[in-house]
């Protein structure tokens, strides 16, 4: 509590009392430090840092056995000249594609079908699906390989059953990214439908009530009501979620396909921890940090300039 | 009005009903299925893995046994408790500190600490993953606790965050009026905040906790050794080892999950909420 | 306009005394405040700028003015919840500018109460006592005693049987007297008291008031107390401080401030309805106070003048009932005015009337600079 000690009361008229400091309290210049220091100390060791350092690792050619070495951008050249990055950027579109209409129409279906009927049935749902969202990922991985094993697991078993060819999925390139993205739908749409929910709760119930009292459907409150006031939140929402799902598509590839098979499954998260801690190419990996750091802050912008520009109230947005 | 138009129940109406429930079961069903299939393998003898029948008959806990005999998996779980534990009591505890900061002292900078703090939240972790592995190999904290733990720092611009929101909604006058009534800094924060803040540390509690349990990629860097590190990292190691069709491995990944299972039936409200809280700011 | 304020504080005993004092009661009025050339400023805009005032002990000092006066920059400042640019504040003498605010010699009440919502009513009112007992030091200020005197306050404020209530237990009235009494346990000399009673009912306002008078008389402090609501001012005060932007504008007794504003913006903030404020023939302003208007030629029988004063002449434009009075807005060759007659008196909408004003109750103000002439 230093700072915060009785000070000897002066007694020349002359000397101003100290600056106003706003906030409440007269003595309390380094209280704020020493509460906010152990937060500040934190963020600056384990985020500041690193961040800097990674930018300057960017420019050396460093294996982290031998001294580095000052390259300059070569690192940069390399790597946008490198196939396989290219490859993980493409990747990384396709992954948005995918993911997009999961992060934004099913779950908000879901959300207004379970809004419009509220009841225990709707409550049970809403429970079920948010559990993936807390469901640990290397489980979740366990259970999607089991499954899909092409030879033994129950999906292909039935698709014989039926007549029909069971495909490699997580062996099969063009499958592989496929279920890569079903395995981290149950996150993205838990998360959402959540969210979705909570946007529509706040919506006033009072005009729902009156539309209902004028004969409108279901259909015609979710079009006219709801539609009119959700559509940008959603899209925000949506756009955001897509950003930050990058985590959950570079765990799943990390546990169960490691990029594979032919770098089918790659994106440019799994790239850089392949450069890192694969190729131990530190340069590299740091270089390809800050591209994709810069990829997502602009994106993020973009998103946010693209919606802001037509902003209302309290957009949620994914955290 | 609902019950209202439930009562006539009009064949158009009942089949719109039926085909509502039966889209979110399929969507239910379609994301959980992998779960509960594994749930049911897991309890049949280990050489009848793959049978297609829904009901685990004859019912074995042979895949159990083994996990738990050939695996660390109380190791890996004690191993997780420990990190989630430890790093959220860590983290919440910093954020309350600079939360605190921020609203009972106002500061100047106190802006540019909300900026670090959501600019932290925001970063690709891969971003920063080689510099925070070099500097937690340096410190010697490879395959150990501290390494598991300490590095989780870099998360507590979330609760930080979060916990500011909740303060900020505590009247002023409640903190002027403790000022008022001789309180210090340490005691406001003890006797009046905190108490008041009891609900939001429970959800960000929740939440911090929920993210760490589940934390993958760094304890896979810096403890890779089966016997330190959690159960996440830890799974798929065996998974390496064993293949992905072994019995055992089903069952481990069904331990690890349990405990979350149990959890969230019992709060799922507070859960969700939790996550609510930290999606809408 | 400070000589105004340096008169013996009489007011208070005036209000006389009751038989048996209460333990609560201090030996003697203590706590007068003095603040020299305090200034305080948000940003570029002056909040407070007082080259001194002073708060006589015993008194109980109403800071008075319209929102964003500075009264409550003023009294947070008293408080050491605000710090001042310049300037110093001595509470009995003392310096007390620089010190905190628990270690001041002054105790709040605030607006909206502040209670503790998660302690009792006992927890809440005992919480400084106790918290002073720990810093004081083992023995310094015994269990016991802490809890005889959170219990004398709360009997003294009638809240004997609410002590182990939570806050969103209690009503409002209820909720204002036990930050009354968390205020009043610690026995400090001084007694902040902000917005005190403008977060209760109508209803309930009028009792506070006169409670509060009370309390002051059987405490015996200086008591502090924030309002931008001129009736409660007059009403409460022994001491009013009108305030406006940050500077002081007048400060007196009631009856002083009432009888004598020593300004335009005085006259026109203190009474309701507002005094009439005319240009005369001089270039002066004029002003009288609807009440004090005599009416000629329509209340029978018509007052006869006994002494000078002047007439003024207007239409009746509209008239308003207020109970015993009726109120007739005019509009007059100078200007609109306002007179209040006897609720009989009729007077129609049309209607010209004529009023005499006592020269005793005019008051005349320079037209360019608006002070008292």
């Amino acid at each position: 509590m230093a700072g915060v000690t009785l000070e000897p009361t002066p007694v020349s008229p002359t000397p101003p009392a100290p600056p106003a400091q706003g906030g409440c309290g007269v003595r309390a210049r380094s209280g704020p430090w020493v509460y906010s220091a152990p937060a500040i100390l934190s963020l600056a060791t384990w985020v500041y840092v690193p961040m800097v350092a990674t930018g300057v690792a960017s420019l050396l050619d460093w294996d982290l056995i031998t001294p580095a070495r000052y390259v300059g951008v070569a690192n940069y050249r390399r790597l946008l000249a490198d196939h396989d990055f290219h490859r993980a950027i493409w990747q990384t579109g396709w992954y948005v594609l995918m993911m997009l209409p999961l992060a934004t129409v099913v779950p908000l279906a879901l959300a207004i079908t379970l809004w419009l009927r509220p009841g225990r049935v709707s409550s049970l749902y809403r429970a079920l699906l948010f559990l993936p969202v807390v469901l640990a990922p290397a489980a979740n991985a366990v259970s999607w390989q089991f499954v899909l094993n092409p030879l033994q697991g129950i999906t292909n078993t039935v698709l014989a059953d039926l007549g029909l060819p069971g495909p490699g999925w997580l062996n099969d390139p063009s499958w592989a990214p496929v279920v890569i993205v079903a395995m981290t739908t149950g996150k993205i749409i838990g998360l959402n439908t959540l969210l979705f929910s909570a946007s529509l709760s706040a919506i006033d119930q009072s005009t729902i009530e009156a539309a209902r009292v004028d004969g409108a459907t279901s259909w015609e409150i979710v079009r006219h009501v709801i539609a009119a006031q959700l559509i940008r939140p959603v899209a925000l929402l949506g756009l955001l979620c897509v950003l930050l799902a990058g985590q959950w598509v570079f765990t799943n590839v990390a546990l169960v396909t490691q990029g594979g098979p032919n770098g089918a499954t790659d994106n440019v998260y799994y790239r850089l921890y392949t450069y890192a801690f694969t190729f131990f190419d530190t340069g590299t990996a740091a270089a390809a940090a800050v591209v994709i750091t810069v990829g997502v802050a602009a994106g993020y912008v973009l998103v946010r300039l693209a919606i802001g520009r037509v902003r209302h109230a309290d957009a949620p947005t994914a955290g | 009005m609902i019950a209202v138009r439930h009562v006539g129940l009009r064949p158009r109406v009942a089949v719109a009903a039926t085909g509502r429930h039966a889209a979110i079961l399929i969507v239910i069903i379609g994301l959980l299925f992998p779960l509960f299939w594994v749930a049911v393998t897991s309890l049949r003898p280990a050489n009848d893995l793959f049978s297609t029948s829904p009901i685990p008959w004859p019912m074995s806990v042979e895949n159990y046994r083994d996990a738990i005999f050939r695996f660390p998996i109380g190791t890996m779980l004690l191993n997780t408790a420990i990190m989630a534990i430890a790093a959220t009591l860590l983290q919440v505890t910093v954020a309350i500190g600079a939360a605190y900061a921020l609203v009972r002292f106002r500061p100047r900078w106190g802006g540019a600490v909300v900026l670090l703090a959501g600019a932290a939240v925001v970063i690709p972790p891969q971003m920063l993953i080689i510099p925070q592995f070099l500097i937690a190999s340096h410190l010697g904290w490879r395959d150990t606790y501290l390494g598991l733990i300490i590095p989780q720092l870099a998360a507590c611009g979330l609760p930080i965050l979060l916990l500011r929101e909740y303060l900020v909604d505590i009247p002023t006058s409640l903190l002027e009026a403790s000022i008022m009534d001789g309180a210090r800094p340490a005691e406001t924060l003890r006797l009046v905040v905190l108490p008041l803040l009891r609900p939001a540390l429970a959800a960000v509690s929740i939440l911090v906790f929920v993210n760490t349990w589940n934390e993958y990629l760094w304890p896979t860097l810096i403890a890779p050794q089966v016997n330190h590190t959690t159960i996440q990292a830890g799974l798929q190691l065996l998974g390496n080892q064993e293949g992905p069709t072994s019995g055992a491995l089903l069952a481990a990944a069904m331990i690890t999950t349990l405990p979350v299972l149990a959890v969230y039936a019992i709060a799922s409200r507070r859960i969700t909420h939790a996550f609510l809280q930290s999606g809408i700011k | 306009m400070t000589d105004v304020m340096r008169q013996p504080e009489s007011a208070a005993r005036e209000r006389g005394r009751v038989p048996t004092p209460p333990a609560v009661v201090a030996a003697a009025p203590s706590g007068g405040i003095e603040l020299r050339s305090v200034r305080k400023s948000f940003g570029s805009t002056p909040a407070v700028d007082l080259p001194a005032l002073s708060v006589p002990a015993g008194s109980l000092t109403v800071l008075v003015g319209p929102s964003g006066c500075g009264k409550s920059t003023l009294l947070r400042m008293i408080a050491g919840l605000e710090t001042p640019e310049a300037g110093h504040i001595h509470i009995d003498g003392q310096d007390i500018t620089a010190a905190r605010p628990g270690e001041r010699g002054v105790a709040m009440v605030f607006q909206d109460f502040a209670l503790y919502p998660h302690m009792t009513v006992a927890a809440n009112v005992g919480f400084g006592l106790v918290l002073e007992a720990k810093h004081a030091g083992r023995g310094a200020l015994p269990r016991a005693e802490i809890s005889r005197r959170v219990r004398d306050v709360c009997d003294l404020l009638g809240l004997g049987d609410k002590l182990g209530r939570r806050p969103r237990e209690l009503s409002g009235g209820e909720r204002q007297r036990v930050a009354l009494a968390r205020a009043l346990v610690r026995r400090k000399p001084v007694l902040l008291l902000d917005e005190p009673l403008s977060n209760l009912d109508a209803g309930l306002r009028a009792q506070a008031r006169a409670e509060l008078i009370r309390l002051h008389r059987e405490v015996a402090g200086t008591f502090v107390l924030v309002t931008h609501d001129q009736a409660e001012a007059l009403s409460l005060g022994t001491r009013v401080v009108v305030l406006r932007a940050g500077r002081l504008e007048q400060a007196g007794t009631p009856e002083e401030i009432w009888r004598c504003p020593a300004n335009l913006f005085v006259a026109r903030f203190l009474g309701s309805p507002a005094m009439n404020i005319v240009a005369d023939s001089r270039g002066r302003l004029l002003g009288w106070r609807p009440a004090d208007a005599i009416a000629l030629g329509v209340t029978s029988p018509p007052a006869a003048p006994t002494d000078a004063g002047e007439v003024f002449e207007g239409e009746v434009d509209v008239t308003e009932f207020v109970g015993d009075r009726r109120m007739a807005h005019c509009v007059g060759d100078h200007g609109p005015w306002s007179v209040e007659f006897p609720a009989a008196t009729p007077v129609a909408v049309g209607q010209r009337i004529r009023v005499l004003v006592p020269a005793g109750s005019l008051h005349h103000f320079d037209a360019q600079t608006g002070t008292r002439l």
